[in-house]
């Protein structure tokens, strides 16, 4: 009886120790990026107030974020994001579903060798240079179809998508084919609706994808006009180069500028490049999930 | 079933999945294919008028005697060891705390939020970082300061700058890479804790003779794969962490490839390069896929 009491005190210690280490995890996840937040959000003339960990603003401005909705170039790198995201997002979607449908046929002539092509490609990666050469030969430099294709089809979520297909039973498949449904309505009205989450899922990452590309965007455009945030965002951010951002004037010449710290101008523009995978994330996690719990996913 | 159709209607239906599989297939040949078939380059003296001459292994030979290429390829194995084999029991470490969680709602929470740095581009992580590590003005340093601790200017110092890939790699995937563990915890047997527990075993008792040795096939199996992606220490972070004062100890073979090619325009040298570490990534990655699949069943495919 005593022993088992001193376990149980034991174990709420151990409890105790989990839950506080959890909670200080999160902390160093969320800490950085609420301190960011708060810095673009404070009072110019109180930025240097805000501490390293403050995560509540000082005083409130929008003026950062003023700032960058008069920028034209930041303005016109948020279209050619989503641009690039949205009509990326179609082509991944599609060419990976008819991909994964076909594939996942039996009756594919030569889907023995076709499969040993896409495990080719999956283990074998022929580098920048040969890939810049090609897209430079075939007419694809300084646009945005270089940006969008270079990652068509990711071989890793074709094999996923093509797993969901496999779980399809086959009497719907025969069911279908029986009332004289071919190949590309069984596709659409018995495989997606069947792979929805897998589908949302696969959606979703390629958005993400999309959304975070910065670096084919920065070896294949040459018109900063094409140039996506996330490009923007490494000019100003990492290289500290605000000569994408603001053009060959300094951040003076904009009216109450005068006052704005590059700090909070540079974690607005982080915020800014967060904001849609912060809205997307909801539904990540749901579906995402619900792929794991399936079975089907990260596997 | 399929016998009802005759062979005539069955075969012009089968043509039209390659119509389904074209735009994939001319997808693969352009981006995939051609580049590979382009990476005979390596053993010629790219040109871009005219034709190139071939010149043999030279590319190689100049790679393999250059002193560059020895501290590139040293930083990337040391990186790539902190990264797969230090990293390694964090995410399990991590799993094995959030399945002690008991309210759903915490539970919630906390993978919600460890799971996000995963969905940030490394040019925003960079950015946080940077900002976070700011020997004026950053957290850290602020955290430092509250122990009495002179500031460090992590980015810039050879010291540090591995140990802050390390840090921020762990920061964007310990969540993301706890999930296969948890769904492999969500498969244990709940009867297993039962019979423990009317036996009188603590928490960590049940932890160490339950728990771990039904998560061991999860651990082999992603250990053996990520050794497969040994030779690539992660790009996109490195390049967008490194700066000129850090890159002797910071620069990896990919950095490296593309600061060679694209920057400098060796087309040739630096293809050499990237043939040299695809074919050792190759080997790599089809020597852990058969002996993963041997051991635990399951591989990359």
């Amino acid at each position: 009886m005593h022993a088992h009491i001193r376990s149980s005190a034991r174990d709420r210690g151990f409890r105790l120790l989990v839950g506080f280490l959890l909670l200080a995890l999160c902390a160093i996840v969320l800490v950085p990026l609420l301190n960011l937040l708060a810095l673009s959000f404070s009072d110019t003339r109180r930025v240097s107030e805000l501490s390293g960990l403050g995560i509540i603003p000082k005083g409130f401005s929008l003026i950062v974020y003023r700032v960058l909705a008069a920028n034209p170039f930041f303005m016109r790198s948020i279209l050619n994001s989503i641009y690039i995201t949205a009509v990326g997002t179609a082509i991944n979607l599609a060419m990976t579903a008819m991909a994964a449908y076909a594939l996942t046929r039996p009756t594919l002539p030569g889907r023995r060798l076709l499969m040993l092509v896409v495990i080719v490609i999956m283990v074998f990666e022929a580098g920048i240079v040969p890939e810049y050469l090609v897209v430079k030969r075939i007419g694809l430099m300084n646009t945005r179809w270089a940006v969008i294709l270079y990652n068509a089809v990711n071989v890793y979520y074709l094999i996923i998508l093509m797993r969901f297909f496999d779980e399809v039973p086959r009497d719907l498949i025969d069911a279908a084919r029986v009332d004289g449904a071919g190949h590309g309505r069984i596709l659409r009205h018995v495989m997606l609706p069947l792979s929805q989450s897998a589908i949302a899922t696969l959606g979703l990452f390629y958005g993400v994808m999309h959304w975070n590309e910065y670096f084919r965007a920065g070896i294949y455009l040459n018109d900063p006009l094409k140039y996506p945030l996330q490009l923007i965002l490494r000019q100003f951010v990492v290289l500290d180069d605000t000569s994408a951002l603001i053009g060959s004037g300094t951040l003076y010449s904009y009216d109450e500028a005068a006052r704005l710290s590059y700090a909070a101008l540079r974690a607005g523009t982080i915020i800014v490049a967060i904001i849609p995978v912060l809205m997307l994330y909801p539904l990540i996690l749901k579906y995402y999930t619900r792929g794991v719990m399936e079975g089907g996913l990260k596997e | 079933m399929t016998g009802t159709a005759s062979l005539g209607a069955r075969m012009k239906r089968d043509a039209f999945l390659y119509v389904l599989l074209a735009p994939a297939l001319v997808y693969f040949f352009i981006f995939h294919i051609l580049p590979i078939a382009g990476m005979s380059i390596a053993f010629q003296d790219f040109r871009l008028v005219g034709k190139s001459p071939f010149v043999g292994f030279k590319h190689f030979i100049i790679l393999f005697s250059s002193p560059a290429f020895t501290t590139v390829l040293t930083n990337t194995l040391i990186l790539s060891a902190m990264k797969i084999i230090l990293y390694f029991p964090f995410p399990i470490v991590f799993a094995l705390m959030v399945n002690e969680i008991r309210f759903t709602a915490a539970r919630k929470f906390v993978q919600g939020v460890a799971y996000l740095p995963h969905f940030l581009s490394w040019v925003v992580i960079a950015g946080v970082w940077i900002a976070f590590l700011s020997p004026s003005t950053g957290g850290a340093n602020e955290l430092r300061h509250l122990f009495g601790l002179a500031p460090i200017d992590f980015m810039t110092s050879k010291a540090h700058i591995r140990w802050v890939f390390f840090a921020s790699e762990t920061w964007r995937s310990l969540g993301w890479d706890s999930i296969i563990y948890l769904a492999a915890l969500l498969r244990i047997n709940p009867s297993l804790y039962e019979a423990a527990g009317i036996d009188g075993a603590s928490t960590t008792q049940k932890m160490r003779l339950i728990t771990i040795p039904e998560l061991f096939p999860t651990m082999v199996t992603v250990f053996i794969l990520n050794l497969g992606f040994f030779m690539s220490a992660g790009f996109d972070q490195v390049f967008n962490m490194t700066n000129d004062s850090v890159i002797s100890v910071a620069d990896i073979l990919d950095t490296f490839v593309y600061r060679i090619g694209l920057v400098n325009f060796q087309y040739s040298f630096a293809t050499a390069a990237s043939l040299f570490k695809g074919i050792i990534g190759l080997v790599l990655i089809l020597s852990t896929h058969f002996g993963a699949k041997r051991m635990t069943g399951k591989g990359l495919w």
